[in-house]
């Protein structure tokens, strides 16, 4: 009968001492979770203040990209007005009474035109203009995703401009949160199981005494995972 | 014995609720974690969002110079084709040239500009709709990203409400906890009413959340909203026509939009975006059909469908301003004034701050329903509150222009008593605040007769009109059109403006502004025409013109003349 009572005090000694296991890592899964999501909310703003970045980077270059191709364009005219202009010279039949009044006409044409390309080619970012000179003007372009590409790019080195970097890791401080929560769930119920083992009497108190200690393993488990 | 089974119960008790709490604790993370995500999403697709708007308008501007320039060539090239020059001269040949090298020039600007190749482009005609592109790089994926970005929104907001059910849920189950350590401290019939009562709430949080969880939340489908998306862009470019006056214009678009509208709700049918665009459009086309042939009937079968479609969306709990006010337009247009009434004042109560643009519906309404003294005193405040400088988002040119416009159509389509005071009183508002930055006309003693229009001027060696061709209808084609008058009275100090209207909507480009300088009294006689002299190929387009003349804010005059 002592036995019995021995057995029985030692039984509610051991579910005491897990009981105060539970509640200290209870305690140590709540202030990780908090961590957590501390850790995700800095994350998150980061990743805000690259996405604004990046839109005010991107709207810069638009206006920039904007003010490139229309002296581009500018350019290709005049040119290829000059170019048209130069080939008209064959076409003034020299038999034709004041044909070199034409000519003339013609070539100050030809010589504004060309001039005022000049000016427009001057205001275009030379880095980013294809021309071929063995052919007509019209086979130069503006390229303009390479100007886009290469400013943003040219951004990046001074400011962080890509979100992407941020919210994975705010996705994955979220989730180690949330685990850490459910871990909590899962202590929760173990305290439930080793309340019920002291309060039983029987020999079916070993039974939620082991599922409380069940519960304790599978909710350290999940709480570790969170680390990883 | 009882005593130490009560007080067991009770330790399971308070641990169960533990348990429970902490559930509701995982559950609120859970559910914040969700709202956070979608708060964030939503706020990085409001700046996207912003980007391509500015990117939009960047690349539009970009569109609008390469036009300005074919357009330019074309302007030449028009030129060219009417200059003299003799045969086999110099200048004949010059011109030649001058006019092959204008066509090998717009060769090389068109692969330049988007709106230059089709199907933004007809190189048969020449002509390019730059509002399907305007709809295309920047209504619909605009739309798109703003419509995503709400429903982001609006989930975010529901996990909020979520999240803050669960806390009072927990809030409710540490009162539980309470009344059970209560009851333990305590003995006899207290202690149970005590543990009653914390199991009672303990049962109310669990229904409580599991209720919270079973709400399912709505939302449309990409499908949907990609959608709805191309409808509002269609949508807007009916719009623009309508308002333009260009009625015959507006029933394809129009037509388009209802259909993807329709195929939106074929998709997602609880999504009340589509709803209210829907409402809109069908309001647009009933407008177009009222206006464009100035029979109630025909628009009837649609008004009946807006009116539907923006009473559902109101239903479904987007009871914004929009709605309302669009149920009030439509319902005003089907006859329902009083309806009409009570939505617009519904749509007033949701934005004081349109108190000019819904003032002016009100006013109409209250025209139309016999109560003209009424209309007047809401016509005068909504007046007087645009012309307050504080208020300057509501008195927006556009819905002087606007309202202006509906009351010339409204005048042949459904007329009313006082519909021709209130536009005379509301153009000569709005000349007096672009003049002098006051509602009312100042005083003034001078006269003019009735205009009289007329084409092929004759003038003397002095330069003084002697001859002219009275009409008032004039021929497809006609670039410039003169009008006459009598006055009297006039002092040089007195600003005088003329507006020119086409189908009720004010043509700007013919309108000016200038200081009287021709005497006090005499016959006087000005143009319709493009503001600068020597342009070839800028004719009159087709419609009823109205021409207006103020003097000091007064509306002095006035006449109308159709452009076949």
């Amino acid at each position: 009968m002592k036995d019995g009572q021995e057995k029985t005090s030692s039984f509610k000694t051991i579910v005491s001492v897990l009981i105060a296991l539970v509640a200290v890592t209870g305690a140590f899964v709540a202030w990780q979770s908090s961590q957590s999501s501390g850790e995700a909310s800095t994350l998150e703003s980061n990743g805000i203040k690259a996405a604004l970045a990046r839109a005010k980077a991107e709207i810069e270059i638009s206006a920039n990209l904007y003010r490139n191709q229309i002296n581009f364009d500018s350019y290709l005219l005049d040119y290829r007005n000059a170019e048209i202009t130069m080939d008209q010279t064959t076409e003034v039949p020299t038999t034709m009474i004041d044909s070199q009044q034409a000519l003339d006409q013609l070539f100050y044409g030809r010589m504004e035109s060309i001039n005022r390309a000049a000016v427009y080619r001057d205001l275009v970012d030379i880095d980013y203009f294809h021309e071929q000179f063995t052919s007509s003007v019209t086979n130069s372009f503006f390229d303009q995703d390479r100007y886009r590409q290469a400013m943003l790019a040219q951004v990046a080195t001074m400011q962080a401009i890509d979100p992407q970097v941020y919210f994975p890791r705010v996705d994955f401080q979220r989730g180690r949160a949330l685990d850490f929560a459910l871990s909590g769930v899962i202590l929760s119920g173990a305290l439930v199981c080793f309340t019920l083992a002291l309060v039983l009497s029987n020999r079916w108190k070993f039974f939620p005494a082991a599922m409380g200690c069940g519960m304790y393993i599978f909710s350290l488990v999940i709480a570790f995972a969170g680390f990883f | 014995m009882v005593d130490k089974r009560f007080k067991i119960i009770l330790s399971l008790l308070i641990v169960l609720t533990t348990f429970l709490g902490s559930m509701l604790v995982f559950l609120r993370e859970d559910v914040k974690v969700q709202g956070s995500t979608l708060a964030r999403d939503s706020r990085v697709l409001a700046i996207q969002s912003i980007t391509l708007g500015a990117q939009a308008y960047s690349n539009w501007n970009l569109e609008s110079d390469l036009i300005s320039k074919y357009q330019e060539l074309s302007q030449l090239e028009t030129l060219e084709s009417v200059l003299p020059a003799d045969e086999g001269t110099v200048n004949q040949l010059l011109i030649d040239l001058t006019s092959k090298r204008i066509t090998l020039l717009k060769e090389a600007l068109r692969p330049l500009a988007q709106s230059l190749q089709p199907p933004y482009f007809d190189p048969q005609f020449g002509i390019f709709d730059m509002v399907q592109l305007l709809v295309d790089q920047n209504f619909v994926p605009a739309t798109e990203l703003n419509e995503l970005q709400e429903v982001k929104n609006d989930e975010a907001v529901y996990r909020g409400g979520q999240a803050d059910s669960f806390l009072l849920g927990i809030t409710i189950l540490a009162v539980s906890l309470f009344f059970y350590g209560l009851s333990l401290t305590i003995s006899g019939k207290l202690r149970l009413f005590f543990t009653a009562t914390g199991v009672c709430l303990t049962l109310a949080v669990v229904c409580f959340t599991f209720y919270t969880m079973s709400i399912p939340f709505q939302t449309p489908s990409l499908d949907a909203i990609r959608l709805y998306s191309k409808a509002y862009g269609q949508a807007q470019k009916a719009q623009l026509y309508e308002l333009l006056s260009y009625h015959t214009s507006v029933g394809k678009p129009v037509d388009e939009a209802i259909a993807y509208y329709d195929q939106a709700l074929a998709v997602s049918p609880q999504y009340d975006s589509a709803y209210q665009g829907r409402g809109a459009a069908h309001l647009i086309k009933a407008q177009s059909i009222l206006f464009g042939s100035d029979q109630s009937d025909p628009s009837r079968g649609e008004l009946d469908q807006a009116i539907a479609d923006l009473q559902e969306t109101i239903r479904l709990g987007r009871n914004d301003i929009f709605s309302f006010w669009n149920l009030g337009w439509a319902l005003y247009l089907s006859g329902d004034h009083q309806g009409s009434l009570q939505a617009l004042q519904t749509a007033l109560e949701k934005v004081p701050e349109q108190r000019f643009g819904i003032g002016l519906q009100i006013s109409l309404n209250q025209l139309a329903s016999g109560q003209i003294d009424q209309a007047k005193t809401t016509l005068e405040d909504a007046i007087a509150w645009a012309s307050d400088p504080r208020h300057a988002l509501s008195s927006d040119p556009w819905y002087f222009k606007s309202m202006i416009r509906n009351l010339y159509e409204l005048q042949t389509s459904q007329p009313a008593e006082g519909m021709d005071w209130m536009e005379k009183r509301l153009k000569e508002a709005f000349v007096c605040l672009t003049s002098f930055q006051q509602a009312n006309p100042r005083p003034i003693e001078g006269t003019m007769s009735p205009l009289v229009f007329f084409t092929d001027p004759v003038y003397d060696d002095n330069g003084k009109l002697i001859d002219y061709k009275e009409m008032q209808d004039f021929p497809a084609g006609t670039v410039e059109i003169f009008l006459q008058f009598e006055y009297g009275n006039m002092k040089d100090t007195y600003l005088v403006t003329q507006k020119v209207y086409r189908d009720g909507q004010e043509q700007t480009l013919y309108g000016k502004s200038e200081l009287w300088s021709i005497g006090e009294s005499g016959s006087g006689f000005w143009g319709v025409t493009y503001p600068i002299r020597g342009v070839v190929n800028r004719f009159l387009a087709p419609g009823k013109y109205t021409v207006d003349i103020f003097v000091e804010g007064n509306l002095l005059t006035s006449g109308q003349f159709t452009v076949q």
